[in-house]
């Protein structure tokens, strides 16, 4: 099925019940746990002003029996909880299910009613909450949206997204609230825990959750006498060894409610080097909620990003058209014998990420435009005692001289 | 203005060719470029690595002024170009906006030296300044002290200010934005602090 992803996904309105407030009210769609704070995190559109129900959400959310907390606002002030019914599923005037607010108790007229509570559930009925943003994107672009099915994805790589995602120990939170650019909505998820996501050669959505970890077999080794190097470049924007953060975002006023500039997650020895190198604004975790999560992102951007032989963009070319299966974010070894690492030696069967690929069919060149990990190949060698641990070798660690 | 020395203005009068020459401040001290061999220009400041020196405590690398190179390495320099107000737009944005000035210069590196030396020593970040000064300076000077008309301090030049010579002027001063790399050249890009 072909998809668009740079068309615009479209909330529901409030418009398709008998007597909302305001026909354009957008039902907002609610992920993960947004208890927290003090005040309400999101408004709720008024979507019958005869029998004063509220959308909580445009969606059914999980059920205060499996651990829902719902707060609800009344222009900021506590609403007692005994003044109206939380229902999580709701098919409200036969429409689809959604989860509602009904007051016995009327707001005062105009008030803006606010919450805090949790959103969906992995499934219908379920009692686990869907935190997982891998879980969260596929929800807004298969279930919310209807632009993907489930083939439209690289399932190896959402697979592995997801575990990633899970072993980092993130949790994802935040809602869609306005109607959005579906690429937008995706990288503002993404974002927030240092993921990609990109159309892959085959058509197919690719999400990956980047651990800093690379591939235990680079995609492909290029010979020196294959490419021609074209140039490289640093740029001192790239080099960041702290990273303050705002997150927290609350959907009511518009802004985050938390930052953290923690040198706990800062690197003094680049701080040392280069300066403090920071972003020109904080980094902004849109769709986090935790200090753990930021945390442990920052973490990961800071130590990806602190010295330069990290951030070093290199193109070459590639006339031989052996490499037309490449693809962005495909991890290469090549050589240069223009550049050197920080031991004077010339770059020999360093990792690389593919950034860029220009191909010109018609002049029978490639070009690419990859980023430097600062890794390289190392060499494997077999324990059988033929090598003596005498500390001029690095076990696992010594550079493969190989020329391929 | 620039604050401009008597000698300088003397020596413009009288026609001399002024030497621009760039100092880039690594932690391993200064590191003079320019289009031309700098000769024995600089040659009497207070320290250069040249292999003369100990390190037995008696000096600090990186705060003193020590010169680590000199080197004529300069192809080209980009046109500094400096506005209160752009000329696409009104006179009353500069009120307002502020257009960041930045240069690029382009070193030779065809026997690769810079960028293996860049690897070890970051330019990336680090400030680097223009001068513009005399370099037959020295020559005059030493002269005129083995004739017995001067008395000189430290071998006949002045101290160092900020890397260069405090009789040259300080055209530019910036950090070390990007660098790209070609085949044979590395180009420097400053932008103002």
């Amino acid at each position: 099925m072909a998809f668009d992803l740079d068309s615009t996904f479209f909330l529901g309105r409030a418009g398709r019940y008998t007597n909302p407030a305001n026909t354009n009210d957008r039902l907002p769609i609610v992920y993960g746990d947004l208890t927290d704070g003090s005040i309400g995190i999101w408004t709720l559109p008024f979507i019958d002003t005869v029998n004063d129900v509220y959308c909580f959400a445009g969606h059914e959310t999980l059920s205060a029996a499996n651990g829902n907390s719902i707060t609800i606002y009344a222009d900021n002030v506590t609403v007692n909880s005994a003044n109206y019914t939380f229902s999580h599923s709701n098919t409200y005037e036969s429409e689809s299910a959604i989860s509602t607010i009904t007051f016995s108790t009327p707001p005062t007229e105009n008030a803006v009613i606010t919450a805090r509570g949790k959103g969906k559930p992995l499934t219908s009925g379920s009692s686990s909450l869907m935190t997982n943003v891998i879980d969260i994107v596929n929800d807004v672009l298969v279930v919310e949206s209807g632009i993907l099915v489930t083939p439209n994805f690289n399932i190896t790589t959402k697979t592995t997204a997801y575990n990633n995602f899970v072993s980092q120990g993130y949790t994802a939170g935040g809602v869609v609230f306005e109607d959005d650019n579906h690429w937008t909505i995706i990288y503002n998820m993404m974002s927030s825990f240092k993921g990609e996501a990109f159309v892959d050669a085959d058509n197919k959505l690719v999400l990956n959750i980047d651990t800093s970890t690379l591939p235990s077999v680079p995609d492909e080794i290029l010979s020196k006498g294959d490419i021609k190097f074209i140039g490289a470049r640093l740029r001192r924007d790239n080099i960041i060894n702290r990273l303050p953060s705002n997150y927290r975002y609350n959907y009511v006023t518009g802004d985050f409610k938390s930052h953290t500039d923690e040198t706990a997650q800062s690197d003094t020895a680049s701080i040392n080097i280069y300066g403090t190198r920071k972003q020109s604004l904080p980094h902004k975790f849109y769709f986090t909620r935790d200090l753990t999560t930021v945390n442990t992102v920052q973490l990961l951007i800071v130590n990806s990003q602190k010295t330069q032989d990290k951030v070093w963009e290199v193109e070459f070319q590639d006339s031989t058209l052996k490499r037309v299966h490449m693809d962005i974010g495909d991890h290469i070894v090549t050589s240069f014998d223009l550049l050197f690492n920080k031991d004077g030696n010339p770059l020999q069967n360093e990792i690389f990420r593919i950034l860029e690929i220009n191909s010109d069919f018609n002049g029978g060149i490639i070009k690419f435009r990859c980023l430097d990990t600062g890794a390289f190949l190392t060499t494997a060698e077999l324990l059988d005692g033929s090598k003596i641990l005498d500390g001029s070798w690095i076990l696992g660690g010594d550079l493969d001289t190989t020329v391929y | 203005m620039y604050r401009l020395p008597q000698d300088f203005y003397n020596k413009v009068i009288a026609g001399e060719q002024p030497t621009v020459y760039i100092v880039v401040q690594t932690q391993m001290g200064y590191r003079a470029y320019s289009g031309k061999t700098l000769g024995d220009f600089l040659d009497s400041t207070t320290m250069f690595l040249d292999g003369s020196w100990f390190l037995d405590g008696s000096v600090t690398l990186g705060i003193n002024d020590f010169y680590a190179s000199k080197e004529p390495l300069v192809l080209n320099y980009d046109r500094l170009q400096k506005t209160l107000s752009q000329k696409s737009k009104n006179l009353l944005s500069g009120f307002s906006s502020k257009r960041q000035n930045s240069l690029s210069i382009e070193l030779n590196n065809a026997d690769r030296k810079l960028t293996e030396l860049m690897a070890k020593e970051p330019f990336i970040t680090r400030p680097l300044t223009i001068y513009v000064g005399f370099d037959t300076s020295h020559d005059a000077l030493l002269i005129l002290e083995q004739e017995g008309f001067l008395e000189l301090e430290q071998g006949g030049l002045l101290a160092l200010e900020d890397g260069g010579l405090n009789e040259d002027t300080k055209i530019y001063s910036g950090v070390i934005d990007e660098i790209n790399i070609t085949l044979a050249t590395v180009k420097l890009t400053a932008v103002e602090d």
